[in-house]
């Protein structure tokens, strides 16, 4: 069992896997699950205008996304990661089924504190209500990103590549938990067995993360693993039926609204405020504070 | 929840996880689970008793010998096309191989002297010893293996990550 687990992989294999795990789960369970969904919405007479236009807005922030993703990954990826990895890490982890599975957990540990900030900063913030702020909830929600969603990753995966694991690794496994997340955006699944909603994030987990009543708010970050959540008070179980969105609504399916949106809130908040300290502080405070003098 | 105490537990939590990774990397693996079994005819055995009747640092100095000399290898990649010439010599424990003179495809050649390669065992077939490469400006001491084709050529391979190579050494006089 210990040689199995210490047994040196190629990388070869493991690229192998995270290609059938990561990129080719859009075509054998992501698509098909889509499609499923929009014939479930014809079946509840819910198939109408408003859920077409909000999936094409989700896919063209997605593009939109993808590009500034490709040209941060070949700035932080090649270069930031590869630096720090010579120059600032614990002695290299080598390739084997163990530092596959921590590098994994680690890679969903730093989502959850990601996303955790992302909710809990006004600058994250500003980014991440895109993708809350549709009132659907299908598979195509999860490509709904915001400007800077690929940018805050980065300061959390950078320990890991500390750690001494091998940057594309850690970007692999980044990948993996993503694409895990992406799955939980559906209504067709109720709830798994109790040991699975104990352990996992799950589908209910996820929707009442994206839920607008209040107790659901700023709960639920996980990516694979809801154990994070119980240890760090910040998890909800799915009692009240979901109501998505945000609280203060976004009412258009137009895909630069769409995309923008957060980051001109903030600035209008940062315009109201008065102060350059309180100015700042709009920043890195949650999105709902307010100066003490307001 | 606290903030010290979120922060302890996400402190405990990452140095269980990156910890088991460092423990478990400083474990060997034994390899493959089916470990060949070769058993030697009789007169393979008596040669072999004989090699070892004799004085150990006897038949490791014979073994050292077939490494030493000068050595030619071929390389053909974007940094480098051409040819390295080394030289293996002994040290204290080990056989160490330094650069002579690299030689480029258009046959301009420069002198270097710079120790590439320690070999630290060596059965007179195959050996083990570290592999000094560059790579970006950084030194790298890779594990490699020696192993012996014939008295004039031995394989060098090595593998570090996704990148592994095998390179042919070739005996030359001059």
């Amino acid at each position: 069992m210990i040689d199995f687990l210490i047994k040196k992989i190629d990388w070869i294999d493991v690229e192998y896997w995270f290609y059938l795990l990561n990129d080719l789960s859009f075509v054998y369970i992501i698509l098909p699950f889509f499609v499923v969904e929009l014939i479930r919405y014809g079946f509840i007479k819910k198939l109408n205008k408003d859920v077409i236009f909000d999936s094409i807005a989700n896919v063209i922030t997605f593009g939109a996304f993808v590009i500034i993703e490709y040209i941060l990954g070949i700035l932080a990826i090649t270069k930031v990661y590869f630096w720090m990895h010579y120059n600032f890490s614990l002695p290299h982890l080598p390739l084997n089924m163990v530092t596959i599975i921590c590098c994994v957990l680690l890679a969903d540990f730093a989502y959850y504190w990601d996303h955790r900030m992302m909710h809990r900063i006004g600058l994250g913030w500003a980014t991440h209500t895109v993708h809350h702020s549709s009132e659907h909830f299908n598979m195509s929600v999860a490509y709904r990103f915001g400007p800077m969603d690929a940018i805050f990753p980065i300061l959390f995966s950078l320990p890991i590549v500390m750690l001494g694991f091998d940057p594309i690794l850690v970007l692999l496994s980044e990948v993996f938990v993503q694409v895990f997340q992406t799955l939980l955006h559906t209504e067709i699944i109720g709830k798994f067995p109790k040991p699975i909603e104990y352990i996992f994030n799950t589908p209910s987990h996820h929707r009442v993360h994206h839920g607008s009543n209040r107790q659901y708010w700023d709960k639920n970050y996980a990516g694979i693993l809801i154990i994070w959540d119980r240890m760090l008070g910040t998890f909800e179980p799915e009692v009240e039926k979901v109501k998505y969105g945000i609280s203060e609504p976004l009412k258009s399916n137009n895909p630069i609204k769409v995309f923008l949106h957060g980051i001109s809130r903030l600035f209008r908040k940062i315009k109201s405020v008065k102060g350059i300290k309180n100015k700042m502080l709009v920043l890195v405070k949650p999105p709902d504070w307010e100066p003490k003098e307001y | 929840m606290k903030n010290s105490k979120l922060l302890f537990i996400s402190i405990l939590i990452i140095a269980v996880l990156a910890g088991t990774a460092h423990l478990f990397a400083g474990i060997e693996s034994t390899g493959d689970t089916e470990t060949p079994v070769f058993v030697p005819s009789p007169a393979i055995q008596e040669e072999e008793e004989q090699v070892q009747r004799q004085p150990e640092t006897q038949q490791q100095k014979t073994n050292w010998e077939l490494l030493e000399g000068k050595w030619e290898v071929m390389y053909k990649s974007d940094d480098f096309t051409g040819s390295i010439v080394y030289r293996i010599s002994k040290d204290k424990n080990s056989m160490n191989a330094y650069t002579v003179k690299y030689i480029d495809e258009n046959g301009d050649s420069l002198n270097s002297e710079k120790l590439v390669l320690i070999v630290k065992s060596f059965s007179g077939k195959s050996g083990k010893g570290t592999y000094k490469l560059e790579y970006e400006g950084k030194a790298y001491d890779i594990p490699c293996k020696v192993k012996m084709t014939d008295p004039n050529h031995f394989e060098l391979s090595y593998s570090y990550y996704d990148y592994s190579d095998k390179e042919t050494w070739t005996r030359i006089t001059e």
